[in-house]
């Protein structure tokens, strides 16, 4: 599909900063939340946790009001969309293509199922809690640990399938995902218009909304 | 006291171990001493939620923390009876008391003692009225547990 001699690839802005922000943080505090857990070090865990609950909140915001590539209103697409790109049949994608659409939405949710199940978690001495432990039985605290767990698992096969998805398109189809994930840009032969970027005033209001309102939730959801 | 509740804990076992006591316990017999001890501390755990619940609030209220923290000292001085003698880790049964408890018993009774303590100082607080001193003193609470279970409990 891309050639060599394509004619005049131009080099357009793919993923805003905002995006590839929350894109590599997860990576990061994925790794950091997993160690932190191993070792022992539960505070850093929870706070670790509060800045991933932050970070997926703006997430969804950016998801509704960001840059076009990063709305869900543009990658989410029914199983016709999917089942016709899966064949081939589908026209050049800008940015998440229908398939990879399910890896985000399932990763995403995965990922706030588990911050969710976690602030409900309490260890089984009933002293180190999330803060909304407070507000359930013992029993449903204790099985939150068993559930966060649990989910944690599944995040990191989900990881799996989306790392393993990536090379498939690095080796086989020849197209260069990371690369665009790093530097927002990607170049591209075809006459597209490129996606629109959201300002970066927008992202600061979903950056502030998001805080306070991980701050509330770590707060026992008190002012 | 404490020697009549590890005795009666000896006799239960004795009892498993049937008429005659020639055989040693079925497992089954083991791990029903072992989930009996498990829910004892499913116990501790509650009322120690219950503690915690009330501390974080911004009006504690005492009294429950007070009940709290007595059953957690009558259990607590409880502890070293639920553990007699070849009721550790062993085919067939399901726990996570390391052998070191019996290795250890004197260490061991120490350790609960110092939970029933840590649980007594938190009644006495609050019995006291003094929200300040609840507070330090409940701040102890994980602390007894953590001496115990790392050193004589499985890390998972």
């Amino acid at each position: 599909m891309i050639r060599d001699d394509a004619p005049a690839r131009r080099s357009i802005k793919l993923w805003d900063l905002p995006l590839r922000l929350v894109h590599w943080s997860l990576v990061v505090l994925l790794a950091g939340l997993w160690w932190t857990w191993r070792a022992g070090r539960i505070e850093l865990h929870e706070q670790l946790g509060y800045v991933t609950l932050g970070v997926l909140l703006f997430r969804l915001y950016w998801g509704l009001v960001g840059s076009s590539t990063a709305r869900f209103s543009h990658f989410v697409k029914g199983p016709r969309e999917i089942a016709a790109y899966i064949r081939g049949g589908s026209p050049l994608q800008v940015g998440h293509n229908p398939l990879g659409a399910l890896s985000v939405l399932l990763l995403l949710g995965l990922m706030i199922v588990e911050v969710g199940v976690g602030l409900f978690a309490q260890d089984i001495d009933g002293i180190e809690a999330g803060p909304l432990a407070q507000y359930v039985s013992y029993d449903a605290a204790d099985a939150a640990r068993g559930w966060h767990a649990l989910l944690f698992n599944l995040i990191l096969a989900v990881v799996a399938v989306h790392v393993l998805a990536i090379l498939f398109y690095l080796v086989v189809k020849r197209d260069n995902l990371v690369g665009p994930m790093i530097t927002g840009r990607k170049r591209i032969a075809e006459e597209i218009q490129p996606p629109a970027m959201a300002p970066f005033t927008r992202a600061l209001i979903g950056i502030a909304i998001s805080v306070f309102l991980s701050w509330w939730v770590s707060r026992g959801l008190r002012l | 006291m404490r020697k009549a509740a590890m005795f009666l804990g000896g006799l239960a076992l004795a009892g498993a171990y049937g008429a005659l006591g020639a055989a040693p316990p079925s497992p089954d017999a083991v791990q029903k001493i072992v989930d009996t001890r498990v829910a004892h501390y499913k116990e501790i755990g509650k009322a120690a939620k219950g503690i915690h619940d009330e501390v974080g609030q911004d009006q504690p209220d005492l009294a429950a923390i007070q009940a709290n923290a007595r059953v957690i000292e009558a259990l607590a001085r409880q502890i070293p009876s639920w553990f007699p003698q070849g009721t550790g880790q062993q085919p067939g049964v399901k726990t996570e008391a390391l052998p070191v408890i019996w290795e250890q018993v004197p260490t061991f009774k120490q350790r609960a003692a110092g939970l029933a303590g840590a649980a007594h100082q938190i009644a006495a607080a609050a019995a006291s009225g003094n929200l300040d001193a609840t507070k330090a003193a409940a701040a102890n609470l994980g602390g007894a547990c953590k001496a115990c279970h790392d050193t004589f409990r499985e890390k998972k």
